[in-house]
C-alpha cells in the first residue's frame, strides 16, 4: 500500500462492524430471490440472477458460525468481484445491513489478535481503531476462496 | 543427425582433411534439409561450426572456430545502428513498452502464426502456389514490424530470417521442399512458442534452441547461394518486390544512381550488412536520408501488408461478448413482463401494447445476433487437428493423406474449443489404428497411400463433424472377445454387431495390444463420447469391417442454447435436456414397484424402469416420497432408461444454459443454469448423474 489510507465499505452483523476495501466491492443490492444449490456448504445460500449473470449467494452469518437470521428488507447483498482460477467472478455476500463508507488511515488498523471471539483470525487483515469504535477488517478473497468451496468435495463423499 | 554431428567433430580436429571434408559437408548439408535438426546441432554450434558466410574457397579458416557466435547482421557501430534499428522497425528500443500494446501485439502474433500454420500446410501439398509463399512473407514480414514495436528483439529476429528465406522462394532462389517446409514450419513454432511465454526471452536454453534455427536457416542459405546459378543474386531482387526498394528510394530522394548500383555490386562484400547499412559505410549517403528513405520504405510494406484479410474486422474480447448477451437477455425477459403487464392492465389492442410487441420483436433480433457474435468457423480448429494429424503421420511414418472440407462451419466458440481434443484423438486413431502399414495396402488391392477425410457440416440446428477413414475398420470379432474377457459381455447372450462396437466408448476399452504414445491407452473413445455428451452432442460409428470406418459427431451449433424442459420437483423447478427425455406420463399406483418399502421401480407396460432417487441425487436425508408425485419423465442414456418423479411439467422452450462456475464444478448433478422467463433461476440437471446415482 502506497497510499495512507484506505476506504473501506462498513457492514454490521449483529452488533459488529466488519469492513472490506471499497475496491473489491462492485454493487449493493437488496436480497432478489435465491434458488438452492443442493449439497453445498449451508452457508452458500444458492444462486441469484444478477440482471443476466448467475452469481452464488454466501450467507455471512453462516460463513463465521453466527446464528441464522432471516433475510428482511434490511438484509443486503454486496457483490464483491474476486479472482478464482485466473478469471474475475462475481460473488454475493449476505450481510445483515450495510452502514456506510469510511475513511481508515493506515497507522489507525492493528494486525488482528491471534485469537477471536466469532470467527476464525485469518479472515482478518487488521482491526481498524477509530475513535468511537473498532472495525473488523475482513480479507473478503480468503472467505470466499475455493478452498472452502472444495471441502463440499469431502461431504459429497460422505453421503455417497 | 549422429554420423552428421561425427564428421564435424573430426573436421575440427583434424584440418588437413578439410578439402575433402568440404565436399562432405556439402551432402550433409543436402541431407539436413530433411532432417530434424533443434536439440542435436548445439554441439554443432557450440563447436562454432556455424559461421554464416563460409567460403568454400577458403578451407582454412574453417578449422578456427569463431570465439562467439553471433546472429547474422549485428555489427555494432553507432550510425549502423541506428539504420539497422530502423530497418527492423525496431524505433523504440528505449521507450517503456505498454502492456496494452504488448497484449494486441501477442493476439494479433497469434492470428498471424495460426495463418502461417494453415498457408505452409497447403503449401506441402501446393508447392507451386506463390499465393501462398506471398501470403507467408506478408505474415512473418507483419510480425517482424510489429515485433520491432514492442522490443521483442528474439521475435523480430526469427521472423526477419524466416521472411528473408521465403522472399528467396518467392524469387524462385529456392525450390518448395520438405526441408523448407519444416523450416518454416520450425519458425512458427518458436515464434508461438514466445508469445505465449514470453519469458523464454531469457531461457538460455531457448536461446540455444533459436540460434541453433537461425545458424540452419542461414545456413541453408548459403547452400541455396552456392548452389544457385553465379550471376549477382540481388540483382533480381532489386526489381522483384512490390515494395520499392531502399535503393530506389534512395535515388529518388536525390543520391547517385550510379552509387547506388556500385553499392549493389559491393553488397556481397558486406556480409551480413543491409544496402542502407553499407551506403552509410562508403559514404554515399548521409545516415539521415537513410533513416528518411527507410521510413518510407516502410510506410509503403504497411500499406501492401495492411491489404490482408484482417480488414473490416474488429477484435472483442470474448468476454464483452458474453456480457452482452447477459443483458440482451435479460432485456428480452424485462420487456416480456412489462409487456404482459400491459396486456393485462390496457388489453391487445393498445397503442402502447402494440409498440412494446414491436419492440419485443427488435429485441429477439437483436437477441439472435448478440448470440451469433459467438460463432467462429470451425477453420482454426481443423488447422490445429490437421497440423497434429501431420506430425503423428510423420512420426509413425505412415503413407496417409488427411482431407479437410468444410471448414467454414461455424460453431460456438466455446465449443469449438471443446471438440479439439475429442477430434484429435480421433484422428489419431484412425491414422494409427485404422489406416494399415503400406504392405498390407498392397496385398489388399488398396491404394497404397491411406485417406483420412475430415468433414463438417450444418444440418437442422447441429453441426456435424465425420472423421472417416479407409483404413482396416473396427475388428468386431476381437472387439467381442475383449468385451467377453473384460467381463462386459455375456458370452451366453446373442449381440448385434453396433451392440458390440458400442463397447469400445466403455472406459479403459483398448484392444491395442502394442500401447504406442500416440493413441490407444484404453482411455480414448470414452472420453470422446463424454466430452461430446457434455456438449449436449452425440458419437456415431458406422463400421465397414476391412474397408474402414466413419465416426460422426453431432453437436450443437450453440452450446449456449438447449431445448429444454422444465420440470418441478417438490415445489423448485429445473431443467432437463429434452433431447434425453423418451417420454412423460402419468402414473397408476399400482406400477410402483416397492424395495423395502421405497418406491424403487416403475412398471411400464412390459419394461420395468429403475426410479431415480431425487433425495440421494440431491443429498438430502432419504425422506418420505413426495406424495403429490404424479408424473414420471422417462429419460434415455447409451439405450438404458430411467425414470424420474416429478411433481409437474411446466413448460418446454429453448433455454440458454450459463455455466455455474468453476467453484460448483464438482456438483455433478448440475451442468448449469438457465434464466427463465420471469427472471427466476433453474438448475439444468446432468443427465449422465442421474444415471450414476443408484434407486
Amino acid at each position: 500500500m502506497v497510499t495512507d489510507t484506505g476506504k473501506y465499505l462498513t457492514f454490521l452483523l449483529d452488533d459488529e462492524i466488519y469492513g472490506l476495501p471499497i475496491k473489491k466491492a462492485r454493487e449493493i443490492i437488496g436480497m432478489l430471490e435465491i434458488i438452492h444449490l443442493p449439497r453445498t456448504q449451508n452457508y452458500i445460500k444458492g444462486v441469484i440472477n444478477l440482471r443476466g449473470k448467475i452469481i452464488p449467494i454466501v450467507d455471512l452469518r453462516l460463513r463465521f458460525g453466527m446464528a441464522e437470521k432471516e433475510y428482511s428488507e434490511r438484509t443486503c447483498v454486496i457483490v464483491i468481484e474476486i479472482a478464482v482460477h485466473d478469471t474475475q467472478r462475481l460473488m454475493g455476500i449476505a450481510v445483515d445491513t450495510v452502514s456506510e463508507v469510511i475513511n481508515i488511515q493506515n497507522k489507525e488498523i492493528e494486525p488482528p489478535p491471534e485469537y477471536d471471539t466469532q470467527i476464525e483470525g485469518n479472515f482478518l487483515t487488521g482491526l481498524g481503531k477509530l475513535k468511537d469504535r473498532v472495525i473488523l477488517i475482513l480479507d473478503i478473497e480468503k472467505i470466499l476462496n475455493r478452498e472452502d468451496l472444495v471441502n463440499i468435495k469431502q461431504e459429497l463423499k460422505d453421503i455417497k | 543427425m549422429p554420423r552428421q554431428k561425427e564428421k564435424k567433430n573430426k573436421l575440427i580436429e583434424t584440418p588437413p582433411d578439410t578439402q575433402l571434408e568440404t565436399d562432405d559437408q556439402k551432402i550433409d548439408k543436402k541431407t539436413s534439409e530433411s532432417n530434424d535438426y533443434p536439440l542435436d546441432n548445439v554441439n554443432r554450434i557450440i563447436l562454432g561450426d556455424s559461421e554464416p558466410n563460409q567460403d568454400p574457397a577458403q578451407p582454412d579458416q574453417k578449422a578456427t572456430p569463431p570465439a562467439t557466435v553471433e546472429p547474422a547482421g549485428n555489427n555494432p557501430q553507432p550510425v549502423e545502428e541506428i539504420v539497422a534499428d530502423i530497418i527492423n522497425g525496431n524505433t523504440t528500443s528505449t521507450e517503456e513498452i505498454d502492456p496494452e500494446f504488448l497484449n494486441d501485439f501477442l493476439v494479433e502474433s497469434h492470428e498471424h502464426i495460426e495463418a502461417i500454420e494453415m498457408n505452409v500446410l497447403a503449401l506441402e501439398t501446393d508447392p507451386d502456389n506463390s499465393e501462398l509463399i506471398h501470403s507467408l512473407f506478408r505474415s512473418f514480414h507483419t510480425i517482424k514490424g510489429l515485433a520491432g514495436f514492442v522490443n521483442q528483439d528474439l521475435i523480430r529476429q526469427i521472423a526477419h530470417q524466416t521472411e528473408t528465406r521465403l522472399d528467396k522462394c518467392r524469387k524462385g532462389e529456392i525450390k518448395v521442399s520438405k526441408g523448407f517446409v519444416d523450416l518454416i514450419l520450425a519458425s512458427s513454432d518458436l515464434l508461438k512458442k514466445i508469445c505465449e511465454k514470453l519469458e523464454l526471452n531469457y531461457d538460455p536454453d531457448f536461446l540455444k534452441i533459436v540460434q541453433v534455427h537461425l545458424n540452419h536457416m542461414n545456413k541453408e542459405s548459403d547452400f541455396e547461394k552456392e548452389s544457385a546459378p553465379s550471376e549477382n543474386v540481388h540483382g533480381p531482387e532489386y526489381q522483384a518486390l512490390k515494395v520499392d526498394k531502399l535503393g530506389e528510394i534512395l535515388v529518388n530522394q536525390g543520391v547517385d544512381p550510379g552509387a547506388i548500383t556500385d553499392i549493389l555490386e559491393k553488397q556481397n562484400d558486406y556480409p551480413g550488412l543491409k544496402l542502407g547499412q553499407i551506403v552509410v559505410k562508403e559514404k554515399k549517403a548521409e545516415a539521415q536520408d537513410v533513416i528518411q528513405s527507410l521510413r518510407i520504405q516502410e510506410k509503403a510494406s504497411k500499406i501492401i501488408t495492411s491489404d490482408n484479410s484482417y480488414n473490416g474486422y474488429t477484435r472483442v474480447p470474448t468476454l464483452k461478448i458474453d456480457n452482452l448477451v447477459d443483458l440482451i437477455g435479460e432485456l428480452v425477459i424485462t420487456q416480456a413482463q412489462i409487456e404482459q403487464e400491459a396486456i393485462k392492465r390496457f388489453g391487445n389492442n393498445d397503442s402502447l401494447v402494440t409498440n412494446l410487441i414491436r419492440m419485443e420483436k427488435t429485441s429477439k433480433d437483436i437477441q439472435n445476433i448478440s448470440m451469433s457474435l459467438r460463432m467462429i468457423s470451425l477453420k482454426s480448429t481443423f488447422q490445429k487437428i490437421n497440423r497434429i494429424g501431420r506430425d503423428t503421420i510423420a512420426e509413425l511414418h505412415k503413407n496417409v493423406n488427411i482431407e479437410i472440407s468444410g471448414e467454414e462451419t461455424e460453431i460456438d466458440r466455446g465449443v469449438a474449443e471443446r471438440i479439439l481434443d475429442p477430434l484429435l484423438h480421433l484422428l489419431k486413431n484412425s491414422i494409427s489404428h485404422g489406416i494399415e502399414e503400406e504392405t498390407d495396402r498392397v496385398n489388399k488391392g488398396k491404394p497404397i497411400q491411406g485417406q483420412v477425410q475430415i468433414q463438417a457440416y450444418s444440418k437442422r440446428g447441429s453441426v456435424f463433424i465425420e472423421i472417416s477413414d479407409d483404413g482396416k475398420g473396427m475388428d468386431v470379432e476381437r472387439i467381442y472377445q475383449k468385451a467377453i474377457d473384460k467381463g462386459i459381455l455375456d458370452p451366453s447372450k446373442i449381440y448385434t454387431e453396433d451392440e458390440i462396437l458400442n463397447e469400445i466408448f466403455l472406459p479403459g476399452f483398448s484392444t491395442v495390444e502394442n500401447v504406442n504414445n500416440v493413441s490407444g491407452r484404453g482411455v480414448g473413445l470414452d472420453v470422446v463420447k463424454t466430452e461430446i455428451s457434455k456438449l449436449g452432442g452425440k458419437v456415431e460409428l458406422d463400421n465397414q469391417s476391412g474397408k474402414g470406418c466413419r465416426f460422426t459427431l453431432k453437436i450443437p451449433i450453440n452450446m449456449a442454447v438447449i431445448n429444454g424442459t422444465i420440470i418441478d420437483i417438490k415445489g423448485v423447478r429445473y431443467i432437463l435436456p429434452t433431447l434425453y427425455i423418451k417420454q412423460i406420463l402419468k402414473t397408476e399406483p399400482d406400477q410402483w414397484i416397492n424395495i423395502s418399502g421405497n418406491k424403487s421401480l416403475i412398471r411400464i407396460k412390459d419394461e420395468v424402469i429403475p426410479l431415480i432417487s431425487v433425495d440421494k441425487l440431491f443429498g438430502l436425508p432419504r425422506g418420505e416420497m413426495d406424495d403429490s408425485v404424479e408424473l414420471v419423465v422417462v429419460v434415455e442414456l447409451e439405450q438404458s432408461l430411467k425414470a424420474l418423479p416429478v411433481r409437474n411439467v411446466v413448460d418446454r422452450r429453448e433455454i440458454v444454459v450459463k455455466a455455474l462456475g468453476r467453484e460448483f464444478s464438482h456438483l455433478d448433478y448440475v451442468s448449469g443454469a438457465s434464466i427463465l422467463g420471469d427472471g427466476s433461476v433453474a438448475l439444468i440437471l446432468d443427465i449422465e448423474s442421474l444415471f450414476k446415482i443408484s434407486a
